[in-house]
């Protein structure tokens, strides 16, 4: 956009918003605008829609799609800017699935706005083409960049990556999934192929980054959070590629009292975050940007890697 | 002239700002974690009338009863009569659905989710708790050379449910004076074996059985659980010492 059509631009947005916060004069005065973007995210929720049954387990009274539903719900009626997402293995574990397929967490997800999520290996559980069969009804973009889906049910329905506008922000996200070979029958996977996640995360980041202009780049996972031996990892792959700032995992049903902040390729930090299993969790990060002209940030903390 | 002069620095003061491009900073993040328990008391209603019509068609479902149990089973290691169970439904079912025998079947221990099978009626959601999940049923032509090399690995393990057609003794987390249908072990010897996928594909350190041939038998082993509960009607424990801890 050229200076002349956005000073146009800002001045009737002036006219319109007169007296409103967003008044260009007061942005003006303070030298800055700060938009906050709420990630939520869930991963491993294994089909429990009910809070775990009260029968004395560790996990007793715990969970439950309602509850979680209700929250997502307060959290939306208090920010302007959501996006909720989730990293893989949305079905298997309770008879939900057994007897329905995945057709009800589907539903529920939709219900609850899901924004994106990437496939995990029990998401194939019913099949590549029995997930196919509901995923619709979920009405969030499903994000595979490490599977090719060629001659599978999900060809052309998975995408790479995605940009989510939020205010004058672009997020970036893009999903990677696990190797499937040793964890799923092939009967299930069918034709799907797994590809290296860390050259497919290092070659979507920069296309989000570079080409698409995103602010922020956000990738599901469901690596793993981490492995004793060499497998690849979320902790492997932060450290290995850049151009990722927020790596939202699965897989392991790994709680993190906070994120765990890693040195990327460029020396840059990456943080990543887990949310346990079975909706036990919501976690939450409230981004904070901040819009000038002054050509330095006012706002900005350091993300300092211990 | 006065009026005029303010005008032009106005003017030239929107022309500057606008001029200069924002640029954008990621500036910081502040993460925190809900934990969904009682404590939130509220539940969201539509999410709950959702939920109901698909709770009432599967509790119906599940609270179906499908035979019945004499006695407690118990879950525990190195053998019990809850183990023991698993196994030989595994073999039996397999054997008569397949129509070929198996010298014997393992299951990893955590393969069980349930501690104890309690006695009284055994409802569908009862075997839905004892093996949540969808594993299938593995055939495998083992060599003498990797049996032992299994069962060594079940014997650091403290014991894992087997089959009839299998004992052994663990002693220092190795498997010694192992007798397979009936007879003693042979290192040349060719053992046809049933196991859950999850084993044969790495599962539980099982690492060397990844690249061996096998059968993927399509058989569900929940499935098979079930049939030999319906086909017996009542279950009765037993407690047969399949592998045995032995002081060194």
């Amino acid at each position: 956009m050229t200076g002349r059509r956005q000073f146009i631009k800002q001045l009737g947005m002036g006219g319109m918003l007169l007296g409103v916060q967003q008044y260009p004069w007061q942005e003006w005065i303070a030298g800055a605008d700060i938009t906050r973007i709420t990630i939520l995210h869930t991963n491993d929720v294994h089909s429990r829609i009910e809070p775990f049954p009260m029968d004395g387990s560790r996990n007793a009274g715990l969970g439950g799609a309602a509850r979680r539903a209700a929250l997502i719900k307060q959290v939306r009626s208090e920010q302007e800017h959501v996006l909720l997402f989730d990293s893989g293995d949305i079905f298997q574990g309770t008879p939900y699935f057994n007897f329905y397929g995945g057709e009800l967490e589907m539903k529920l997800m939709k219900e609850m706005q899901y924004d994106a999520a990437t496939m995990g290996n029990h998401d194939f559980d019913g099949g590549i083409e029995g997930f196919a069969k509901h995923w619709p009804s979920g009405g969030f973009d499903l994000l595979c960049a490490n599977y090719q889906l060629t001659n599978t049910p999900l060809q052309g329905k998975a995408k790479d990556y995605i940009v989510y506008k939020k205010g004058d922000i672009k997020i970036g996200v893009f999903g990677l999934g696990i190797e499937l070979d040793g964890l799923v029958p092939q009967a299930l996977y069918r034709e799907t192929r797994y590809l290296d996640p860390i050259v497919h995360a290092n070659k979507i980041a920069g296309i989000l980054k570079n080409d698409e202009g995103c602010d922020y780049v956000i990738c599901l996972s469901h690596l793993g959070y981490k492995y004793e031996n060499s497998k690849v990892s979320d902790l492997v792959l932060a450290a290995q590629t850049k151009g990722i700032d927020l790596i939202l995992g699965g897989h392991t049903h790994t709680f993190l009292k906070e994120p765990t902040l890693v040195k990327g390729s460029d020396g840059k930090a990456v943080v990543i975050n887990q949310a346990g299993w079975a909706g036990i969790q919501l976690g939450r990060l409230d981004l904070h940007f901040e819009r000038n002209k002054k050509g330095r940030c006012v706002s900005c903390k350091n993300l300092t890697v211990g | 002239m006065n009026r005029h002069y303010w005008i032009f620095i106005l003017a030239s003061l929107l022309i500057g700002q606008s001029c200069q491009r924002k640029q954008t900073y990621f500036a910081y993040y502040d993460a925190s974690v809900y934990r969904v328990d009682e404590k939130l008391k509220k539940e969201d209603s539509t999410t709950l009338a959702m939920i109901d019509p698909y709770k009432m068609k599967l509790d119906e479902q599940m609270n179906a009863v499908i035979g019945q149990n004499a006695e407690e089973m118990v879950k525990a290691k190195p053998g019990s009569p809850l183990t023991n169970w698993m196994a030989d439904a595994m073999t039996e079912s397999y054997e008569r659905q397949a129509r070929e025998k198996l010298d014997f079947a393992v299951a990893n221990y955590g393969g069980i989710r349930i501690n104890a099978v309690a006695a009284g009626d055994l409802t569908l959601g009862k075997m839905y708790e004892i093996m949540p999940f969808e594993n299938q049923l593995v055939v495998m032509d083992l060599n003498g050379v990797q049996v032992k090399q299994l069962l060594d690995r079940i014997a650091t393990y403290g014991g894992w449910p087997v089959s009839e057609g299998l004992q052994f003794e663990i002693r220092d987390s190795a498997a010694i004076n192992i007798l397979i249908q009936g007879a003693p072990w042979k290192p040349e010897g060719s053992y046809r074996i049933g196991l859950p996928d999850y084993v044969a594909n790495g599962g539980d350190d099982c690492d060397f059985l990844k690249p061996l041939p096998r059968v993927n038998s399509g058989l569900l082993i929940r499935d098979l659980l079930i049939s030999d509960v319906k086909r017996k009607k009542v279950l009765t424990p037993n407690g047969q010492v399949r592998i045995k801890q032995t002081q060194p």
